[in-house]
């Protein structure tokens, strides 16, 4: 077992989170209520994975499966080398990817909560900032999203050459949770401590409805 | 001889740098005075929006008077783009297309317009029929976006 219950939940949520982000904003005005759901359920997953990166099992800490930049750029020829021995978590490079993808998605949710149509749609926080900066917000909002399709290939072109070059199936390790691997066991397990999970559920949640509601009021002036 | 250059050279720089204030001080005054009209409109559509997304306690007589204003500013819109600042130097979101389909541009003012009395009639049938026109007067604001303002 490597991936516990909650993280692989995570992982297929934010999938979920991003089709749907990306089918609302593009599918019209009438959709678009739901782009900001979807743009909240994000946030929350994202506070919960970073809660995990703490609460978790072995191998959904922060701790494990981070390594220093360097470090991570010299696994690259491991992860392009077809026999290198498979290993339970993530890689060093795999780590970095982690870290990346997750910063791409709070980067995008955050400037989300600023951006304004000025017509039909007002994210929460749009009041707080003056025009120009939510132009900027916009600006990256919109370009942020190109960068998070490039990482999300990189993610899918990854997990294709474990496929078909390395000879591993991680969609299948990511779905069921286990790994087998002839590697001498660290004895640390990846059994879900549900105490822990209903906790940082609960704290994901309450947090990003509190963002939401004290968001600050409008101001109309006539 | 080399501090007389300097003097030359720097009496140039400032001459051409007060000339080019005076030509951009005239354009810079022309795109404020047409950002106040969107500003404006704003505000008086804030309001509106407000009460169609529920934030608002609905008034149909606000709706009635602050559609009646975004009816008056729709009318200023063309003559706030009679300055052609295609090419400027002044930082503004009106795309250089506005001047090259003018009367298609104050065509959209004028549907505005329309759309905004509209508003205001339906501020007296209550909120259902001021929802369906507000739908209709952001489609006159988003249409004129999409084609004739800068994509942040």
């Amino acid at each position: 077992m490597v991936w516990d219950v909650p993280t692989r939940l995570f992982h297929w949520l934010i999938v979920l989170s991003f089709c749907g982000s990306w089918f609302t904003a593009e599918a019209g005005l009438d959709w678009f209520d739901y782009h900001f759901y979807f743009g909240y359920t994000t946030l929350a997953l994202l506070v919960f994975r970073l809660l995990w990166g703490f609460w978790g099992s072995e191998y959904a800490r922060f701790r494990q499966f981070m390594v220093s930049p360097w470090n991570a750029l010299r696994q690259i020829p491991t992860l392009l080398s077809r026999n290198a021995p498979h290993n339970l978590g993530h890689s060093g490079t795999g780590g970095w990817a982690v870290l990346i993808l997750l910063s791409l998605l709070g980067i995008q949710v955050g400037s989300g909560l600023f951006v304004s149509d000025d017509i039909f749609y007002t994210g929460p926080y749009n009041p707080l900032v003056s025009s120009d900066t939510a132009g900027t917000l916009a600006y990256i909002h919109r370009t942020n999203f190109t960068v998070l399709q490039v990482f999300i290939s990189l993610h899918l072109l990854v997990i294709g050459w474990y496929q078909f070059g390395k000879g591993e199936n991680l969609t299948r390790v990511m779905l069921t949770g286990h790994k087998s691997v002839v590697a001498p066991s660290t004895g640390s397990s990846a059994e879900t401590r549900w105490g822990l999970f209903i906790a940082a559920t609960l704290v994901s949640i309450v947090a990003v409805t509190l963002l939401v509601q004290l968001a600050p009021e409008p101001v109309y002036l006539y | 001889m080399r501090k007389t250059f300097q003097f030359f050279l720097t009496s140039c720089l400032l001459a051409s740098a007060s000339l080019s204030f005076a030509a951009d001080e005239r354009t810079t005054m022309g795109v404020e005075s047409r950002q106040g009209i969107f500003e404006v409109i704003r505000m008086y559509f804030g309001p509106v929006y407000g009460m169609v997304k529920g934030q608002v306690p609905f008034d149909g007589a606000v709706v009635e008077r602050n559609a009646y204003k975004i009816h008056e500013l729709a009318s200023m819109i063309p003559d706030g783009f009679v300055m052609n600042t295609q090419g400027s130097d002044v930082e503004t979101e009106a795309l250089d297309a506005i001047w090259d389909n003018i009367e298609d541009f104050n065509g959209k003012a004028a549907t505005l317009a329309e759309k905004a009395s509209a508003l205001s009639a339906a501020g007296a049938e209550g909120l259902e029929a001021t929802q369906a026109a507000f739908q209709e007067l952001g489609g006159a604001c988003k249409s004129c976006h999409d084609d004739y303002r800068e994509q942040e």
